[in-house]
């Protein structure tokens, strides 16, 4: 990635300035013009380096609950795992992992009761039970931002 | 704390914030609310930590990362303060947080760790390990990104 769209980039994940024109602010901060931000964010976003540009927000504030679940998944069974959980709009993020228990994914839903009743259904309709429950006790990080060309993503 | 008109206000940011020089003001015409408004709003939902931040939401995997890995550590509990504050203040590391441990799966303390390569990755983590005296954690590098969504959130019925 050229240099300026790394900078423009890592400058806009610490968060676009909440005032009127933040992409004039961006712009100053990395030495260009409010235009070539704009471009260079919507290039981005063309190539799918970028999906959105968007709002991070508090689950817990919100009322959700969320929390990060895994399971034991037979490696002959794993897309059709992924499958069932690809269709659930609770899941949002589901990694396939080097370990025994091999499927982590994370769920949000408006309670934990809600997130319960999920894994139960999701135990059922996978057979690939028990469903393991790891809802954070304390956060210590949640990322902020990383320097250019080393950036994650929330969750 | 959060009325019917923040929640207007959150759903459009959901939507995904317009590129053009004046954002705010693009969406607050969409949704009838005068930009001042607007803005005050988001301000407001930021000081109150509803909204984390405004951004891009990056799809690591293209930007060259590919060495992730989760890690999950023992920790004694007295001394998880004091970890999960190291494990935060390292630029490698993204997410720091405390979970059960299940009599299968001893660990409390879980990161996600971040570099250049898989090797490099585990260099960080060993690292991590010896300036915090651990010896006892289990890597769980990622194999494949299954699915990767953002998270909607809608208002109470």
């Amino acid at each position: 990635m050229p240099d300026l769209a790394a900078r423009v980039l890592a400058e806009a994940q610490k968060g676009l300035p909440l005032v009127p024109r933040p992409f004039l602010a961006i712009a100053r901060a990395v030495g260009c013009s409010e235009q070539e931000v704009i471009d260079l964010l919507e290039d981005l976003r063309d190539r799918g380096v970028v999906r959105e540009v968007s709002a991070f927000l508090d689950p817990k504030k919100l009322g959700y609950r969320s929390t990060l679940a895994c399971m034991t998944v037979p490696s002959e069974r794993v897309e059709q795992v992924a499958a069932v959980l690809e269709a659930m709009p609770q899941v949002t993020h589901n990694y396939l992992r080097d370990h025994e228990l091999s499927m982590w994914f994370t769920v949000i839903a408006p309670s934990e009761e809600a997130i319960r009743a999920l894994l139960d259904e999701l135990a059922g309709r996978t057979g690939c039970g028990p469903i393991h429950n790891l809802p954070a006790s304390e956060v210590f990080k949640i990322r902020v931002a990383f320097a250019a060309g080393e950036m994650t993503d929330d969750r | 704390m959060i009325d019917d008109r923040d929640w207007d206000v959150l759903e459009r940011l959901q939507e995904g914030v317009p590129l053009a020089a004046e954002p705010f003001d693009l969406m607050a015409a969409e949704i009838g609310m005068a930009p001042e408004e607007f803005l005050q709003r988001v301000k407001r939902l930021h000081e109150q930590g509803v909204i984390r931040r405004l951004g891009p939401r990056v799809r690591h995997h293209r930007v060259g990362i590919r060495g992730n890995i989760m890690v999950a550590w023992r920790v004694p509990a007295h001394r998880l303060s004091e970890v999960g504050g190291l494990f935060a203040a390292e630029d490698k590391v993204s997410h720091c947080y405390c979970r059960p441990t299940l009599d299968s799966f001893p660990y409390n303390l879980y990161t996600m760790v971040h570099a250049k390569d898989p090797a490099a990755a585990e260099q960080v983590v060993a690292g991590l390990a010896e300036r915090c005296g651990l010896s006892q954690y289990v890597m769980l590098p990622t194999l494949r990104e299954l699915k990767k969504t953002s998270p909607r959130y809608r208002r109470p019925d």
